[in-house]
């Protein structure tokens, strides 16, 4: 007769080994101490190998219809994975009609792309870039099996079999390992990280500190939308379970419209409204994170506001006024503008600081990390 | 034999707690119910103020310290710590909502009183390793500011917010946690008399109804603010809260 206690232990054994399959080492997340883990997908587990795997497609131009352009053609390392183009143009010409997000710290994004309240998972995502039509981006649609011939090539074998065991190549092994190297791009070095969250007082400088104090204040309101360690209230993490997820109209369009009745953003992007069909989600789109905000100029979803400066000045006036151009009218009448946007008075000095502050958000490691950077040699 | 009878004793006790597990607690439900001029205010429904029309974007709020005579403890879980709970709904997310207080013992008949807000000690901490449930980042305002204790959005004839938190808090930076107590901690206390029902009701109606909310005029717990000046003691900031905010039943 087994005793209890030697009953549940061999219970538990017995739970225990089930549940053993050959194990990997557990991924090792580049955060600093105490910061929670993104979560992932339970059927896309992060692995070494396979973001290594994904940082090869990421930068191969084989990776699209015409072996034109790589992920890497619009979402450039030395730029924050963003590009310094007002939008982006396709592997084929097509011009996109959003500015290129940058790829900071997506593993924490609750919703992805400028405005999709259900697109929440990279490998979802990724098919738009890959197979979309309409812009045709990377253009792999129709020729599939040219591009999937390509990846057999050398060192895809022994990657492939690194990430996944055996060579076989398949585009949902290749959106897993891309979606694994974009998870893996984490920035949380900067000098502001190291001020407020490694303790370290001397990090910022005196006028950074007194602009992130306006930054987090009532009077400017930023943080309402840019809020949280990712500087974007669109985050979720392991431990944050609600769910949210936010969209805000920031007041730069209130046009005519020929395709939607009424004024409001111009035809050609009403964000949010797209999708929902709900009038009051014009305008609307998901906050970036400002993190690196210096680097990836242009901004706004369709890249329409060249510098940090002009950001600054759009919000002091509460949106923006176009008196010219093709989509005339004052984006600060727009009825679905968010109340945080509401323009501010602040003088020389305390513009100057906020700028600083928003520097102190650069992680030039991040930016020059090799483990990001393009592992093809020069010559190929 | 008397092995095997343990044996059975301890898989009916796991039985007993895996099966209480499924089960609804009998324990003194008590459920937090949102309410416009005595109906229930739904993501759905709209409210006049002062001759306009609006709905709710949001609301959540923290309540905390509940207390009967001693303190009652709450059941932690996604949403609560043992002193703390974060309710409510954001209309734009795909959940019911929050509602249930999740007590951790039963109601007795008499006074009941718990707390508007989070805790001071709670309330400014590294909120990278907060858990459950401070780690959610729209309702923090800063390291140094603390959490939105209540924060109402409304959207329709204009965007308007009321947020509820801690003001005046001194410290080196917004990143730091203050070194002395916030001048106006704006913890609200709430006292009601319990005798057996089953919802607490927060009526805005009495709060807002006469309100002329406009898209300038958002109350962000700042007493400098006349849309502050005039709501904050309506709920019960230095003073006693509106009549019918808040009722048992």
């Amino acid at each position: 007769m087994l005793k209890p206690a030697a009953l549940i232990t061999a219970a538990a054994l017995l739970m225990l080994l089930g549940s053993c399959t050959p194990a990997p080492q557990p991924y090792q997340w580049a955060l600093p101490e105490g910061f929670p883990k993104p979560a992932v997908p339970a059927d896309s587990p992060m692995s070494t190998a396979k973001a290594e795997l994904g940082r090869y497609l990421f930068y191969d131009k084989a990776l699209s219809g015409n072996g034109q352009q790589s992920c890497a053609s619009c979402h450039q390392q030395a730029t924050a994975f963003a590009e310094s183009s007002a939008v982006s143009t396709g592997s084929t010409g097509d011009k996109h009609r959003r500015n290129a997000l940058a790829l900071i710290n997506v593993a924490y994004n609750k919703t992805l792309t400028w405005a999709h309240p259900e697109l929440q998972q990279i490998e979802q995502q990724l098919l738009i870039p890959m197979f979309g039509e309409q812009p045709v981006e990377l253009g792999i649609s129709g020729h599939e099996a040219q591009v999937l011939q390509q990846l057999q090539r050398g060192p895809y074998p022994a990657l492939f079999e690194a990430a996944f065991g055996d060579e076989e190549v398949s585009f949902q092994r290749v959106t897993q390992a891309l979606a694994s190297f974009v998870r893996s791009l984490i920035s949380l070095q900067s000098p502001f990280d190291r001020y407020a969250y490694q303790g370290d007082d001397s990090a910022l400088t005196p006028e950074q500190i007194n602009g992130m104090n306006l930054f987090f204040s009532e009077r400017l309101e930023c943080h309402h939308c840019h809020g949280g360690f990712n500087f974007t209230q669109s985050t979720s993490h392991e431990k944050q379970p609600l769910d949210r997820r936010p969209f805000h109209n920031t007041g730069l369009y209130f046009t005519a419209r020929q395709q939607v009745e009424g004024q409001g953003y111009p035809d050609k992007d009403r964000g949010l409204a797209e999708l929902s069909m709900q009038a009051g989600d014009d305008g609307r789109f998901r906050a970036p994170t400002l993190r690196n905000i210096v680097l990836t100029a242009p901004y706004m979803h369709d890249g329409s506001v060249a510098t940090l400066e002009q950001v600054l000045d759009l919000y002091q006036q509460g949106g923006r006024n176009n008196t010219q151009g093709p989509w005339q009218g004052d984006g600060r009448l727009h009825p679905a503008k968010s109340n945080f946007v509401k323009g501010f008075d602040l003088t020389a000095e305390e513009r100057a600081a906020v700028l600083a502050f928003l520097h102190s958000l650069t992680d030039t490691h991040f930016v020059s990390n090799p483990a990001y950077a393009d592992p093809w040699p020069a010559q190929r | 034999m008397q092995n095997s009878k343990q044996v059975i004793n301890y898989c009916a006790i796991f039985l007993l707690f895996a099966l209480s597990g499924c089960q609804p607690q009998h324990q003194a439900p008590l459920q937090l119910q949102l309410q416009w001029q005595g109906q229930p205010l739904r993501c759905d429904s709209d409210l006049t103020l002062a001759g306009q029309t609006f709905r709710l974007a949001q609301l959540q709020l923290f309540l905390s310290d509940f207390r009967q005579n001693q303190p009652v403890a709450l059941t932690p879980g996604p949403y609560s710590n043992d002193r703390l709970v974060l309710l409510g709904i954001d209309c734009q997310s795909n959940d019911a909502g929050q509602w249930q207080i999740p007590l951790a013992s039963a109601l007795t008949t008499g006074p009941l009183s718990f707390t508007v807000g989070v805790p001071a000690e709670l309330n400014h901490q590294n909120p990278l390793v907060a858990t459950a449930p401070l780690q959610q980042t729209d309702m923090h305002w800063s390291w140094q500011q603390g959490y939105k204790f209540l924060r109402l959005d409304l959207t329709g004839h204009a965007s308007w917010s009321l947020h509820l938190g801690s003001t005046g808090c001194k410290g080196p930076s917004v990143m730091r946690a203050p070194q002395s107590p916030c001048q106006q901690p704006n913890q609200l206390q709430v006292q009601l008399q319990y005798s057996g029902q089953q919802q607490l009701v927060l009526d805005l109606a009495p709060l807002l109804q006469d309100f002329g909310a406009s898209g300038d005029n958002s109350c962000m717990a700042d007493r400098q603010t006349r849309s502050c000046q005039q709501l904050l003691p309506r709920l019960g900031v230095d003073a006693s809260a509106v009549a019918g905010l808040w009722q048992l039943r």
